[in-house]
């Protein structure tokens, strides 16, 4: 089989297109991922901040946060609330940069890839190339081959 | 036919042992003729008798006239009585001439021209067989055979290298295209991946958001101390650098081994490039060693055809020297004559040891031939005291003037002495 530029040219294409079609469906995952995920943030921040009110006035009624006295209930639970806020957004934007460290690397890993099926394809290219060497060579060897 | 046997002939001086002396035969012949001229039984007076003469006398009618001038000549053949004295003075060794008619004169004078003729005849063509041997005259057309085949083996062997040389350019030709392709493709492809040795992993790093406190003012506003607060701050913030670390730690590992990848490949790729030119240097040879052995194959069926056909003209050529050789040892000639015996004007060998008629053979030199004439200066020195005696006698004609002019002239005979 002589070497066909066309065809090889179509297979560098395919691999292109399909590098393109796999990366463009990453990126949208991604940035799925990243309206989800920083939505979850703000929705947990919102929520927060509803909840401190309610907590205060809660230990308001019973008297154990009035002007004159601050319980060390109060203090603890409103610790353990901020506490738990920033443990739970932290965590939430933690694995949103985690998504899109791999977001990233999963490009790499496609972008590394395509470049070695290209390069798999330049070498059967030459392969192909240096065989039909030989065989151009054999013809003109003639009777000698 | 002796004249031994002729029945007047019956004295005893007719006998071979009493052969007369040259006086004697002239009066012998004188005698003969005489009475043959005068139409009687020719009659050697000499030779007989008084009562032997007396009776022939009466015999023969003595007293009866003679012939009558006028009357035919019956020598008129031999050119008269002269011509037939000659003729009969002339002839070889033996006894007189008696009784025979001129009839038996000449048939016996016409066998010895014959006998002549034919040994001379014979002898010439000994000769010349003897000068075909010497000269190569037998080898015929084959030098000529010979030059054509080696003609034949010149163009053959300039048409096998022809052959040859053209392969072989064929195969360098096909080998330095080859390899340009080679270099180009393989060449193609280290450009590319030297231009695509990028590392996808090198700059991946997992990004750390900040963790906050977002109810530091809120916990201030109410008295509630911060500490704890940010005390989780830094623990949400180490774990999520933990992870990030964690990542990072695969991105190196991960460019490192696309790094010995791209190396690899690299590597790999000119392998293949050296695998290849290698393998149509291994090509090349293969078909060089098949043209060689082409051309040594071709080489030897054309010796083999060349020898076959020159040991084919040697053979007829040994064939027809041993049949010459044959017919010259069966005609009593020698073998050993060279080129130079051989006379270039008559291209017989007629002079020289290894002629036939020079005497070595048997047969006796050609009077008046050039070998005849070598052996009478060979034998010189034993028939003549000195050079001036043999000049004399072997060469009447020539006219002494000074020794050393006699010596220059006939320098081998002067050599002899």
């Amino acid at each position: 089989m002589a070497f066909n530029p066309a065809e090889y040219a179509a297979r560098l294409q395919a691999l292109i297109s399909g590098f393109n079609t796999q990366s463009s469906r990453a990126l949208y995952d991604n940035q799925i991922m990243n309206q989800t995920g920083r939505r979850a943030i703000a929705d947990a921040n919102a929520q927060y901040d509803r909840q401190a009110p309610q907590l205060v006035a809660g230990y308001g009624r019973s008297g154990r946060n009035t002007a004159n006295v601050k319980s060390g209930a109060f203090s603890k639970a409103m610790q353990d609330f901020a506490k738990d806020r920033v443990d739970k957004t932290g965590q939430a934007q933690g694995a949103l940069d985690t998504g899109n460290a791999f977001y990233q690397s999963d490009l790499g890993e496609r972008q590394a890839q395509l470049k070695a099926d290209q390069g798999v394809v330049a070498q059967q290219k030459a392969q192909q190339i240096a065989e039909d060497a030989g065989e151009i060579m054999r013809y003109r060897a003639g009777a000698y081959a | 036919m002796s004249v031994h046997n002729y029945d007047w002939v019956t004295g005893a001086a007719a006998r071979p042992e009493n052969m007369p002396r040259t006086a004697d035969r002239a009066a012998r012949v004188g005698s003969l003729v005489m009475t043959a001229a005068a139409g009687q039984t020719p009659y050697n007076y000499d030779a007989g008798t008084k009562a032997q003469n007396d009776a022939y006398n009466k015999a023969n009618m003595y007293n009866q006239a003679g012939p009558q001038a006028g009357a035919v000549d019956p020598f008129a053949a031999y050119g008269g009585i002269a011509g037939l004295t000659k003729m009969l003075q002339g002839g070889g060794s033996g006894g007189g001439s008696g009784g025979d008619s001129a009839l038996d004169w000449a048939k016996f004078n016409a066998e010895q021209s014959a006998a002549k003729n034919t040994t001379d005849t014979q002898l010439r063509a000994l000769q010349g067989l003897q000068g075909r041997l010497a000269s190569g005259g037998y080898r015929g057309n084959a030098d000529t055979l010979l030059g054509l085949i080696n003609q034949q083996n010149t163009q053959g062997q300039a048409a096998i290298q022809g052959n040859y040389n053209t392969g072989m350019g064929n195969i360098n030709a096909g080998y330095d295209t080859a390899q340009g392709m080679v270099n180009t493709g393989y060449g193609d492809l280290n450009k590319y991946l030297n231009a695509n040795q990028s590392n996808p992993y090198a700059n991946l790093q997992q990004q750390v958001s900040p963790v906050n406190n977002a109810m530091a003012n809120y916990l201030s506003a109410y008295g509630v101390s911060n500490d704890p607060v940010n005390q989780q701050v830094q623990a949400s913030q180490m774990a999520n650098q933990q992870g990030a670390d964690s990542y990072n730690q695969l991105q190196q590992l991960m460019s490192a081994n696309q790094l010995a990848n791209n190396q690899s490949n690299l590597d790999v790729s000119q392998m293949a490039q050296n695998y290849a030119t290698t393998g149509l240097g291994s090509q090349r040879a293969g078909y060089q060693a098949n043209a060689d052995t082409a051309r040594t194959s071709a080489m030897n069926q054309l010796m083999d055809q060349i020898n076959q056909a020159r040991y084919g003209v040697e053979e007829g050529v040994g064939t027809r020297r041993n049949a010459l050789e044959e017919a010259i040892i069966n005609a009593g000639g020698s073998t050993s004559a060279t080129a130079a015996d051989v006379n270039p004007a008559t291209g017989r060998v007629d002079s020289g040891p290894a002629a036939a008629g020079s005497g070595n053979d048997g047969k006796k030199p050609v009077e008046g031939s050039a070998s005849a004439r070598a052996q009478q200066v060979a034998a010189a020195p034993d028939n003549y005291p000195n050079f001036k005696a043999a000049l004399a006698a072997m060469n009447p004609n020539y006219k002494f003037t000074t020794m050393a002019a006699a010596k220059k002239k006939f320098p081998a005979l002067a050599g002899k002495f």
